[in-house]
């Protein structure tokens, strides 16, 4: 279709010029050249309708698909279409008046008229030869008809050369020449037209004939025969027209002929003119139209394009370029600037997201480090507002899992009494009533009977002109009991150092005095060294027991590790303490419980925690223990539960602390030394008291991967 | 087909004009009688016709126009499946005209001779009847079962403008005479 139209135009154009050169020169064309030409513009026509048409729909449809730039094209080729349709219909009107008026301007009433008189003149001329001629063969016919047979001839040449005549011949009745006198004796004459005899008969009979440019004078009368009243003979004059009369009555006649027949053909003249102009305007305005619809192109397109394409850069397509055709005008500089602009966005936007991208792999990189990270980090600005935290400081604070960012960090997001002053503190160090040297806190926080130590730390940073507080929140919790156990550790080792060393040589001491003054002392005195001796023995085995305790507790971790079947292991323990009389229930969830570790160190935990049931049960009615055993997400789950006294309120946070007991014996050591045997196992221990009364303390070790 | 299905009134009005205008044609030559005669090699045509000329053409023979017919005869062999094979072809023409100063018709018959006539059916006489027609030689061995004559005015006689302008049908007279001769020796 690109193409179609710029063809199209030019075959038009040379229509057009053939069509025009055809009607100037209408003596050089034939008629069927012209009525072809003439097919070939109005089937031209009709294809340049049809391509209009077609054009017109495509634009209509584009219009309605909304495609940017059809508007404006329609708006060029209404406009270029006015431009040529208004002038050229204008003259177009002109011309066909102008036609039609210069042409009846040709059939002027006075030329007609004067043409009629000429002629007129001509034939009233030819009358009044004919009238002499007439005459004189009348006069001729009188003479011939008296005259005798044989002086025919003499007075027929006589009377020729008399009037002046051409030929004069005497026919019979039969046409049969009788006579013959001519003025050009080497013509011969040609035979009467009978016709023209018959009409003779009755009276004179005159006829003026053309023959070879000249005109001739052709007149018959009858000749009556002496004595016949029935019987006549004819006479022909054939009288010539002098030549300057001819040729000027001739040449009239031709003009007039001329004159008459243009005349006869005004009507087809006016509308072969005017149907030759129409198809011109026509071709004219049609081949205009279509050609505008190029151009009308070919402005719009650049700018189509240009709208196309800053909807595209508005919908963040910055690969959008433009073709720039190699125009050097106006709009080829706008196209250009364009593709310049849009490569520098696209640029401008690449980089763009690079850096989105390397900032997002830097936060997701910030957000997996503080997301791992044990230590609870907030970020807040100076109104105190959270700008960033991660999910340890929310379980820290024990804030539930919502969106906290952007809210004031107070008593409404920390909802638990506990952390009161650990926001106070946090918002005085914020509002600057707290130095900033002084940015570290520890605060003890009873979560649920276990007790739990955070360390707050507040940083400040300047970020922008604003300064924003980064809070660090920490459970030091284990290591604050690691570094107690290792103290108490390091007590309980030189205790047993210190004393189990002097203990042996005053038990051998004691004993050594009873046995040299064994029946040496009255009975008095035996009685108060046996019982001094006793004593002495009793206590230092109390205080071996005591030192062992405590070099267990001191020990280095268990090296040993064997599957230990916990089932079997509890078992045993239990038919211990049956001949006791406490109902000890033992459920097991599996026939098998295995762990690795040290038997002898496991069975110390159980029979401990059996222990202190045990002693927890004295005094109550239906003492009982249940032990269940289980395993739960790769963790074998040890439970212990008694319906005894339970843990007292005061010593249930420090349960695990050496020298902690609520028995009146007893070193305090043992929970502090399950606790350490569990750790050693990687396991953890849990001591709780019962609603309905009682403790229940559950382990959990990791089962054997055997 | 859409845009046909919508046009096709106008279409079947067309159909009816154009077949209309061929019904009611009026026939302006009519042929009554058409011969052919040998002699020896010679072959010579006979044939008569009826000129109606209507009053419009009568006023543009006043008006210096000349009314030139041409003749043409045909004598063809049909064959199957082809164009027919023509034997003989001879065209021939004759005129009639108004002659302003003498007022007098001018006929010039089929062979070429002048005559004048006070009347137009004088005229019209003297060129409507031809008789021995020279239209060439043929062979004895020659077989034909058809002749064609065609008499028709010859519009490159008339002024140019009444040639271009196509749309006048008063200029459109025409007549076709076949005549099939199969039998006839």
């Amino acid at each position: 279709m690109r193409y179609a139209i710029p063809v199209f135009g030019l075959i038009g154009l040379a229509l057009l010029i053939m069509l025009a050169k055809s009607l100037t020169n209408t003596d050089i064309v034939s008629t069927e050249t012209f009525k072809l030409l003439f097919i070939f513009n109005v089937l031209f026509i009709a294809s340049l309708i049809l391509l209009i048409t077609l054009q017109i729909i495509r634009l209509f449809k584009n219009i309605k698909k909304e495609i940017i730039g059809s508007k404006l094209t329609l708006r060029l080729v209404i406009s270029f279409a006015l431009m040529v349709i208004i002038p050229v219909s204008i003259v177009y009107l002109v011309s066909v008046s102008f036609l039609t008026k210069s042409i009846n301007s040709w059939f002027d009433v006075k030329v007609e008229s004067a043409l009629e008189g000429g002629l007129s003149l001509g034939q009233k001329t030819l009358n009044i030869l004919m009238r002499d001629v007439e005459l004189k063969g009348r006069s001729i016919a009188y003479s011939i008809a008296n005259a005798k047979d044989s002086e025919r001839n003499s007075l027929l040449q006589d009377m020729r050369e008399k009037f002046n005549l051409g030929d004069v011949i005497l026919y019979d009745k039969k046409l049969n020449i009788l006579a013959l006198s001519s003025a050009n004796n080497t013509s011969l004459p040609t035979i009467p037209n009978y016709e023209h005899i018959e009409r003779a008969s009755r009276d004179f009979y005159g006829i003026i004939e053309e023959l070879n440019e000249n005109i001739i004078l052709r007149a018959y009368i009858p000749v009556k025969i002496e004595n016949n009243l029935t019987e006549k003979n004819y006479l022909e004059i054939r009288q010539p027209i002098p030549s300057e009369i001819s040729s000027l009555a001739l040449s009239v006649e031709s003009v007039y002929e001329d004159y008459q027949r243009l005349s006869y053909s005004r009507k087809s003249l006016n509308i072969v003119y005017t149907l030759t102009l129409t198809i011109v305007l026509l071709l004219a305005i049609l081949s205009a139209v279509a050609i505008s619809f190029v151009i009308s192109r070919r402005f719009s397109e650049p700018l189509s394009q240009l709208a196309d394409a800053t909807k595209q850069i508005s919908k963040g397509n910055f690969k959008r370029i433009i073709p720039e055709f190699g125009k050097k005008d106006e709009i080829g500089t706008l196209v250009q600037s364009f593709n310049s602009m849009t490569r520098q966005l696209d640029l401008a936007t690449q980089n763009d997201k690079k850096n989105q991208h390397s900032i997002e792999v830097a936060r997701l990189f910030l957000d997996t480090i503080l997301t791992n990270l044990s230590s609870g980090v907030m970020v807040v600005d100076g109104s105190q507002k959270i700008m960033l935290h991660n999910l340890a400081a929310l379980s820290l604070l024990k804030i539930k899992n919502i969106s906290i960012n952007n809210k004031e960090l107070n008593t409404e997001i920390v909802k638990h009494k506990q952390f009161l002053p650990l926001i106070k503190f946090i918002a005085s160090f914020v509002l600057g009533e707290i130095k900033r040297k002084d940015n570290s806190r520890e605060y003890k926080i009873n979560n649920n009977q276990v007790e739990q130590i955070v360390r707050v730390q507040i940083n400040s940073i300047r970020n922008d002109g604003k300064t924003n507080f980064i809070i660090l929140i920490d459970d030091i919790t284990d290591v604050t009991e690691g570094q107690r156990h290792q103290a108490w550790a390091e007590i309980a080792r030189r205790l047993a150092h210190e004393i189990k060393n002097p203990l042996t040589p005053i038990q051998l001491s004691a004993e050594r005095v009873a046995h040299r003054l064994n029946g040496k002392l009255n009975k008095e005195d035996q009685s108060v060294l046996s019982k001094a001796t006793e004593t002495i023995v009793g206590q230092v085995n109390a205080l071996k027991v005591m030192v062992n305790e405590f070099s267990d507790y001191a020990r280095p971790p268990v090296q040993k590790n064997n599957d230990v079947n916990i089932n079997k292991l509890i078992e045993s323990i239990i038919d211990l303490y049956e001949a006791l009389g406490i109902n000890i229930q033992h459920k097991q969830s599996v026939h098998a419980v295995m762990v690795s570790g040290d038997e002898n160190k496991l069975r110390q935990v159980f029979v401990n925690l059996l222990e202190n049931s045990k002693d927890a049960l004295i005094g109550e009615k239906k003492p009982s223990i249940n032990i269940t055993t289980k395993i739960r997400d790769g963790m074998a789950i040890i439970e212990f539960e008694d319906n005894g006294s339970g843990i007292p309120k005061k010593i249930i946070s420090k349960i695990y602390e050496p020298y902690i007991t609520s028995k009146s014996h007893g070193t305090g050591l043992g929970l502090a030394i399950v606790l350490k045997i569990i750790e050693e196992h990687k396991g953890s221990i849990v001591i709780k008291n019962k609603t309905i009364g009682g403790a229940k303390v559950s382990i959990s070790i990791p089962v054997s991967k055997k | 087909m859409r845009f046909l299905r919508k046009i096709k009134h106008a279409i079947i009005f067309l159909i009816i004009a154009v077949i209309s205008a061929f019904v009611n044609a009026e026939e302006k030559i009519i042929v009554s009688l058409l011969a052919l005669n040998k002699e020896k090699n010679t072959a010579y045509v006979d044939f008569d016709q009826s000129i109606n000329l209507t009053p419009e053409l009568i006023t543009a023979l006043k008006r210096g126009i000349v009314l030139k017919f041409e003749v043409r005869f045909l004598l063809i062999k049909p064959t199957k499946f082809w164009f027919d094979k023509t034997i003989l072809e001879k065209t021939a023409t004759y005129q009639i005209k108004y002659k302003n100063l003498i007022q007098q018709y001018e006929g010039s018959n089929i062979k070429g001779e002048k005559q004048y006539f006070n009347e137009l059916r004088d005229g019209i006489n003297y060129i409507e009847n031809v008789r021995h027609w020279n239209v060439g030689i043929i062979d004895n061995s020659s077989d034909y079962v058809s002749m064609v004559l065609r008499v028709r005015l010859d519009r490159g006689g008339l002024p140019k403008p009444i040639q271009l302008n196509m749309d006048d049908d008063m200029w459109n007279i025409e007549s076709l005479t076949i005549l099939d001769m199969t039998g006839v020796k």
